[in-house]
């Protein structure tokens, strides 16, 4: 009864995390943004060293620090004069080093580093399908309100700055919004592989569409039967669960490969 | 009535690309920008527009209309994401949304301008084809018939001409005719001064500041020419200093 109790909640988090990843991650790999979501992720971990430091809720901590990574890499693009790959590179280890050395700071507390690495998909709270569901809500609110507008700056950012689109606030809108998705997805896949949760299925997807709107609803798709085998596998075979899940993922991938592009 | 008109424009980053540019240009005319390698030809086309943020001064277009008036722009090739999962008539259509409520749909007025748009440029029989499957020369004209789609009173292009081929030479060459039989502006950086006046009304010619700008059989003299190109003049011996044949 008790293990029940547990699979669904891990059941409820994989599904919700997978499908709050599924449309962002489209516009991460359309706008070449992997490396920035892998940024934001290594910046979860500095999160949850500073929220045990300050004695916060966790999940608010992340959020809060991935913000501060955000506008931080914004104001260095403008200043600094190096590449955005390099940036993004100074920023994702030093947070990650940052976080660990922050993290071993806390020396009375026990800490499962490997969950918040790889996930741990059993410590799932019901309060964590909440905040889920709140991000859901803002997702589906600003897809439908900016959809299009989204599209045209993929496409084009100068064309749709031209057409009237606010292109800086749309990115920064996107950029917030993924880092709210990556701190309560990371407890499902843990921080070093929340980002293939983000690129993987759209990268399947792609095999597959032929229109925005298709990939997103592959991407849907792939994202859950993704979460169905992973959370199985992990379930019957024991396996570590947040790295069954990317496996999957990585599985359907490597299946769609020997579809010819459409 | 002006197009554009510029009050001490300055553009660049830690320092000047262009100075102090006040420049009037006419609406309904052909416009070409044109200038050196790096005179900062693109800079201006894209301070005009707001995706360079201006140093000093201010533009106007149609003497100040309000609201402002919707601008079309065919950015350079290489700046598309032609892996994008998307046909030749979405994103013609994509152009039509910027006049469209976000609730809104496309009605059959929408979709037959997207029809005419791609029938001008040769393209509508590629309606149905992904982008990522079209030659450099047919992805242009895909472009263009957005920008036609949108009815705009102005239009810019960013090297219209760089590396196509003659089918689209010849599509962007009506479509300038067109444009200009719609009493529409169209503002281009152009670098060939052998079709300069067989394509064009209007010259602008830019080296780090405005040279000269004018109809092209008065400003299109040897003297400005010289300045504007320093002595890296490119086949002058083949350019007609004339009116235009057009």
């Amino acid at each position: 009864m008790a293990i029940d109790h547990f699979m669904l909640l891990a059941l409820a988090g994989g599904l919700l995390a997978a499908w709050l990843a599924a449309p962002l991650g489209v516009f991460v790999v359309w706008q070449r943004q992997a490396y920035f979501g892998e940024t934001l992720a290594h910046s979860a971990l500095l999160g949850i060293g500073l929220g045990l430091m300050l004695q916060l809720n966790l999940t608010l901590a992340i959020v809060i620090t991935s913000f501060l990574i955000v506008f931080g890499l914004h104001s260095l693009r403008r200043n600094a004069q190096l590449a955005s790959d390099t940036l993004l590179g100074i920023l994702a280890h030093g947070a990650l080093a940052t976080g660990l050395v922050v993290l071993s700071l806390q020396g009375n507390i026990q800490l499962d580093i490997l969950g918040y690495l790889f996930g741990d998909i059993l410590s799932i709270h019901p309060s964590d399908l909440i905040w889920m569901l709140v991000i859901g809500l803002l997702l589906i609110g600003f897809f439908s309100r900016h959809w299009h507008d989204l599209l045209n700056l993929t496409l084009n950012s100068e064309l749709a700055q031209v057409e009237g689109v606010d292109v800086k606030r749309l990115q920064l809108q996107m950029a917030l919004l993924l880092a709210l998705v990556i701190a309560v997805a990371m407890k499902i896949v843990g921080v070093l592989l929340i980002t293939s949760l983000l690129i993987l299925p759209a990268a399947s997807a792609r095999r597959l569409a032929r229109t925005p709107e298709q990939m997103l609803g592959y991407s849907f798709i792939l994202a859950t039967i993704s979460v169905l085998i992973g959370l199985t596998l992990s379930y019957y075979a024991d396996l570590p669960s947040g790295p069954a899940i990317v496996v999957s993922a990585l599985g359907l991938f490597l299946l769609l490969l020997f579809k010819k592009q459409t | 009535m002006n197009a554009i008109e510029t009050q001490r424009l300055s553009l660049g980053y830690n320092q000047f690309i262009l100075k102090n540019i006040s420049i009037q240009l006419p609406a309904a005319q052909r416009i070409a920008i044109i200038g050196p390698n790096g005179a900062g030809k693109s800079t201006f086309l894209k301070g005009l527009i707001n995706l360079l943020p201006l140093r000093q001064g201010q533009v106007r277009f149609l003497d100040g209309a309000n609201p402002a008036p919707a601008l079309a722009y065919v950015p350079q090739r290489e700046e598309v994401d032609w892996d994008f999962p998307i046909n030749v008539f979405d994103v013609v259509m994509m152009g039509r949304h910027g006049q469209l409520k976000f609730w809104q749909r496309p009605n059959k007025q929408d979709h037959d301008l997207v029809r005419e748009s791609l029938e001008k440029v040769g393209m509508l029989d590629f309606a149905s084809r992904q982008i990522s499957q079209l030659s450099g020369g047919q992805q242009q004209r895909v472009f263009i018939a957005r920008a036609l789609a949108q009815q705009a009173p102005i239009t810019l292009m960013d090297e219209p001409f760089a590396g196509v081929d003659m089918t689209t030479e010849n599509a962007l060459v009506a479509l300038f005719a067109e444009l200009k039989a719609q009493n529409q502006t169209l503002v281009c950086v152009h670098h060939d001064l052998n079709t300069l006046a067989r394509y064009f009304d209007w010259v602008v010619m830019i080296n780090g500041g405005l040279i000269a700008s004018g109809p092209i059989h008065q400003a299109l003299t040897l003297d400005n020419l010289q300045k504007t190109f320093e002595g890296r003049l490119p086949l002058l011996e083949n350019l007609q200093l004339t009116e235009p044949s057009l």
